[in-house]
């Protein structure tokens, strides 16, 4: 097997590798846009998750690699068979590929069965690879605009639905799904912006020693990748275990009303449209709180998370010179003074 | 002996292209590939041809088709074998054959962005190198930079024309890439790499990861040629060509000599650990190296930015015992040297081109939307999946796809007699759906000269960003040309990103003379290449008409009025064909000057003594 650079050891980006864990931690967050320059992580830190997230335990060659705990109504392999065998796999991190067909993402009829033996079946598409893992999509702003709108349908559902080529059918598809992209390139539509969770702006870091640690850490990879594993697999553990405990702790943490009336208090004065700034946030905060192994939400919780949360949802005036991180930056002063 | 083989390691480190050549052979995995920007030569046939003869020896090569699609690249069941046999045959892509080799990809300018996409995420895996060979044009977009950003090496027609490619023994490449994986690289090395990509303006952090790359190639290299023990060159020469080589074309600036700098250069170099290629090549190409010293001297934008760099020098502990026989050099000392080195080799005018590293990135921005031809319905354009219907003139059988059709219904249908597999009817035809972007571009004709420059600027500015905020919806692109002084420029390429758009705009200076045939020369020649692309262009021409430089940039009303007529007689021709050209007027009062030029290039008149950037807009919409 190839290895992949460990999640561990990226050096920086911290914004953004709070924002995969939160995402990894409670997919229900609703996916992670990471924006901002070239050659910064952004692809590494992605496909290094899968190393990094916790196997989980499948049913035995379904493909859509459902949870054997869970009777899963939508799945047509498992409402099929009786018997259904349990395996431990890794968490799918699934590529998408800017070119890929309507046929690859949603999954087609089965070519090869449909000549050999004449039935009529579904070839599941990237879709079902995803399920219940992460949909990276490079240059999501550079990706055919049917093709996003489809994924974050297929995101917000659960459920990816076919009616195609006499086939009839549906299977589940809940995936945590990461964007990236550049934004002087061309910019997402805000609707869309709207329905990812979190959204990242990466910068190059600028300073020697940070850009020189990256250097030597790739380096060191590069030579040799087992060695360079071995060595921060202590800290992978530990993330790990840091987010077994978190998805575990995550039901129980309480949110005081002070703290909920603070959200509301936050996205009024940012005047975000329609509540799903509230909701991001109140569930953003939970992760992290859960994380930080707090038993109930604190308001600094709440304001750790809220650029993420809310830098791509506020109502932006185009020509507004400002960055949304800014605005973001001086109502959270102007709360803390009042 | 040593001699020769002294002379030959000193000949590729001259020569950049050889340099590349060489290096990639040794570690293509690592390396990415090259990215040669360059038209069909006889230079270019000279070095691509021996150079994927030897990479032939080394490991497979393989060529793109430029009909190349997506199963051709990932693999898939190969159709023909498959029916004829009635067994499902998979062949192998091209991303699987190629594995481990070189894959040369001709016209890469060309190549379809999605299958581009698949490329660079093919190359993120390590599993192969690439030739792109991009033949756009000055002003056409190149090769989409996800995919020129993964590879480490850019050259081109502008700094390398004619050098010759050297390439080395099979046998010495083949050492070289067993032996690159136990070089070390002292922790100087990796400060001088990370530190110069800072001092040339080079943030993607992927070029120090190739430059170290190239750079323990490059060693393994050098010991493979002359394994004694003294090394025959020093770290400093093999850094410098390294970022003359990996850095040069990507930079955004050049390193400046802070005042402190030419002086510890002198001091340092009386020990004899002068290196050879810097005095050589300076030498040789004296001239040109100066012109760059200067411009970089001329270039006072960035003082601040030098003087925070020697801050950090100073602030930084020397560097000690990396190196064992040679005198020790401060870790401050080989950055110089190897920059001075790396500055010397690169040719006169670089800046220029490299200017195109940053507007590449631009440029290729616009590459995602075209279609690549004038507009014809039905046959071109992104493919957009297949719809029922009858193959003919304007549409395309889609065989997969009315296969896929035909098969559920084997069964029923009754079976064939002369031993066909399928029983394709008329029902089961599909074709080709494609989208036709009906893109529009709007380009703003901006005259910056003279008094209301600055205002009418401003609501250029305004208009264009008003535009591009509702283009999200629209997804049309927006284009600044301006003209002053002598000259028209073109400020801001096709574009959507409003982000872009505010930061190239940002600093638009105005006054001087009104070079309105060069301008209109400029606007017809910009049309034609965008149309070209598949794009739909409206122009909306921004001036009093009272032109006064003509088209040779020397000042003279007569001439310059004869000029712009004459040039807008011609842009008439491009009205004709279907795009839109408007004349705004602006000035105080009706002028006859633009009207007869507006009639000359058959666009609407507008008066509009405050052009104001919701008339603007209104106009454009």
């Amino acid at each position: 097997m190839k290895h992949v650079y460990p999640f561990a050891a990226l050096v920086g980006q911290d914004d953004m590798k709070q924002a995969l864990l939160i995402a990894a931690i409670d997919p229900l967050i609703g996916g992670v846009l990471v924006f901002g320059d070239r050659g910064t992580g952004k692809s590494t830190a992605v496909r290094s998750l899968a190393a990094l997230l916790p196997p989980m335990q499948a049913v035995k060659s379904c493909p859509y690699q459902c949870d054997p705990q869970q009777q899963s109504s939508a799945c047509p392999y498992c409402k099929g068979s009786r018997k259904r065998q349990s395996i431990t796999v890794a968490v799918p991190v699934v590529d998408l590929p800017l070119g890929a067909t309507e046929d690859r993402v949603l999954g087609a009829l089965d070519l090869q069965k449909a000549l050999r033996e004449g039935v009529k079946a579904f070839e599941p598409g990237l879709l079902a690879k995803a399920h219940r893992g992460f949909l990276y999509v490079d240059e999501v702003n550079l990706l055919e605009d049917h093709l996003v709108d489809l994924l974050l349908d297929v995101a917000a559902s659960g459920e990816n639905l076919i009616e195609r080529e006499g086939l009839s059918l549906r299977h589940p598809a809940r995936f945590v799904l990461v964007g990236s992209g550049n934004p002087e390139e061309g910019e997402l539509r805000p609707q869309l912006l709207d329905r990812f969770g979190l959204s990242i702006d990466v910068k190059t870091p600028m300073d020697l020693e940070t850009r020189l640690e990256v250097l030597k850490r790739r380096d060191a990879f590069d030579q040799d990748p087992v060695a360079f594993c071995a060595h921060y697999e202590s800290q992978q553990q530990a993330l790990q275990a840091l987010i077994v405990k978190a998805r575990a702790s995550l039901a129980s943490v309480a949110l005081p009303d002070e703290v909920m009336r603070y959200i509301a208090q936050l996205c009024m004065k940012l005047g975000t449209d329609g509540l799903r700034g509230e909701l991001g946030l109140m569930r953003a905060a939970r992760v992290l709180s859960a994380m930080r192994e707090h038993s109930e939400t604190s308001i600094q919780d709440v304001i750790d998370v809220a650029p993420s949360v809310l830098s791509h949802r506020l109502r932006r005036d185009p020509l507004e010179e400002s960055a949304s991180a800014s605005v973001i930056a001086r109502a959270l002063r102007d709360m803390a003074n009042a | 002996m040593s001699c020769v083989v002294q002379q030959k390691f000193e000949a590729l480190l001259a020569s950049p292209l050889s340099l590349a050549a060489n290096l990639l052979l040794v570690d293509p995995l690592g390396l990415g590939g090259i990215h040669c920007k360059a038209r069909v030569s006889p230079w270019r046939s000279g070095w691509v041809k021996p150079f994927l003869s030897l990479a032939a020896r080394l490991g497979p090569v393989i060529e793109l088709a430029s009909h190349a699609d997506e199963q051709s690249l990932r693999g898939g069941i190969d159709w023909a074998s498959s029916l004829h046999q009635g067994k499902a045959y998979v062949e192998q892509g091209v991303l699987a054959r190629v594995n481990s080799g070189l894959l040369k990809i001709g016209m890469a300018d060309r190549l379809n962005p999605s299958l581009a996409a698949l490329i660079g995420q093919a190359l993120d895996q390590r599993g192969f190198a690439c030739l792109l060979l991009d033949e756009a044009l000055e002003d056409e977009p190149g090769i989409p930079v996800f995919l020129s950003c993964r590879l480490a090496f850019w050259i081109g027609e502008i700094n390398l024309l004619n050098t010759k490619l050297e390439l080395l023994g099979e046998n010495d490449l083949l050492d070289a890439r067993n032996m690159r994986n136990s070089i070390s690289i002292s922790p100087a090395a990796f400060r001088v790499l990370g530190e110069a990509a800072l001092a040339f303006g080079v943030d993607d952090l992927r070029a120090p990861q190739f430059a170290l790359r190239a750079y323990r190639a490059l060693k393994a290299l050098a010991l493979v040629m002359h394994p004694v023990s003294k090394p025959m060159h020093d770290e400093e020469a093999l850094l410098g060509a390294l970022i003359a080589l990996v850095y040069g074309p990507r930079a955004r600036r050049l390193p400046q000599p802070s005042e402190a700098e030419p002086a510890r250069e002198d001091a340092m170099q009386s020990p004899q650990s002068s290196p050879k290629p810097d005095r050589e090549s300076a030498e040789s190409e004296g001239e040109p190296a100066k012109a760059e010293r200067d411009q970089a001297n001329d270039d006072q934008g960035q003082e601040g930015l030098s003087r925070q760099e020697s801050v950090t020098k100073q602030n930084d502990p020397p560097a000690e015992g990396d190196r064992e026989e040679a005198p020790p050099l401060s870790f401050e000392q080989v950055l110089a040297i190897a920059v001075g080195a790396a500055q010397a080799l690169l040719p006169a005018g670089l800046l220029a081109s490299s200017a195109l590293a940053a507007t590449a990135m631009a440029r290729s921005s616009s590459s995602m939307g075209r279609s690549g031809s004038r507009s014809n319905a039905g046959l071109r354009g992104r493919s957009l999946g297949v719809r029922e219907g009858t193959p003919g003139p304007r549409s395309r059988l889609h065989v997969l796809a009315t296969i896929r059709a035909a098969v559920p219904w084997q069964r029923l249908r009754a079976p064939v007699s002369n031993g066909a597999l399928l029983r394709i009817e008329r029902s089961d035809l599909r074709v080709h759906r494609y989208e036709q972007r009906d893109q529009l571009t709007t380009v703003f004709v901006v005259d910056a000269s003279g008094s209301a420059a600055l205002h009418r600027l401003a609501e250029v500015k305004g208009a264009v960003e008003l535009l591009l905020a509702q283009c999200y919806v629209r997804r049309d692109q927006v284009a600044v040309i301006a003209f002053r002084l002598d000259q028209a420029q073109l400020l801001l390429p096709p574009t959507r990103s409003l982000t872009r758009a505010k930061r190239q705009l940002a600093a638009l200076p105005g006054g001087g003379g009104t070079p309105l045939a060069s301008a209109l020369a400029l606007t017809s020649k910009l049309i034609t290449n965008w149309r070209r692309q598949g794009q739909r262009i409206q122009a909306i021409v921004l001036s009093d008409g009272k032109a006064n430089i003509d088209i040779e940039g020397k000042p003279g009303r007569a001439k310059a009025m004869h000029d712009a007529h004459h040039q807008a007689k011609l842009l008439a021709k491009l009205a004709l064909t279907g795009s839109r050209l408007v004349w705004v007027d602006t000035a105080p009062r009706p002028s006859s000057e633009a009207q007869s030029m507006a009639q000359a290039m058959r666009a609407s008149y507008m008066l509009l003594p405050y052009a104001n950037a919701q008339g603007l807009v209104a106009l454009a919409s």
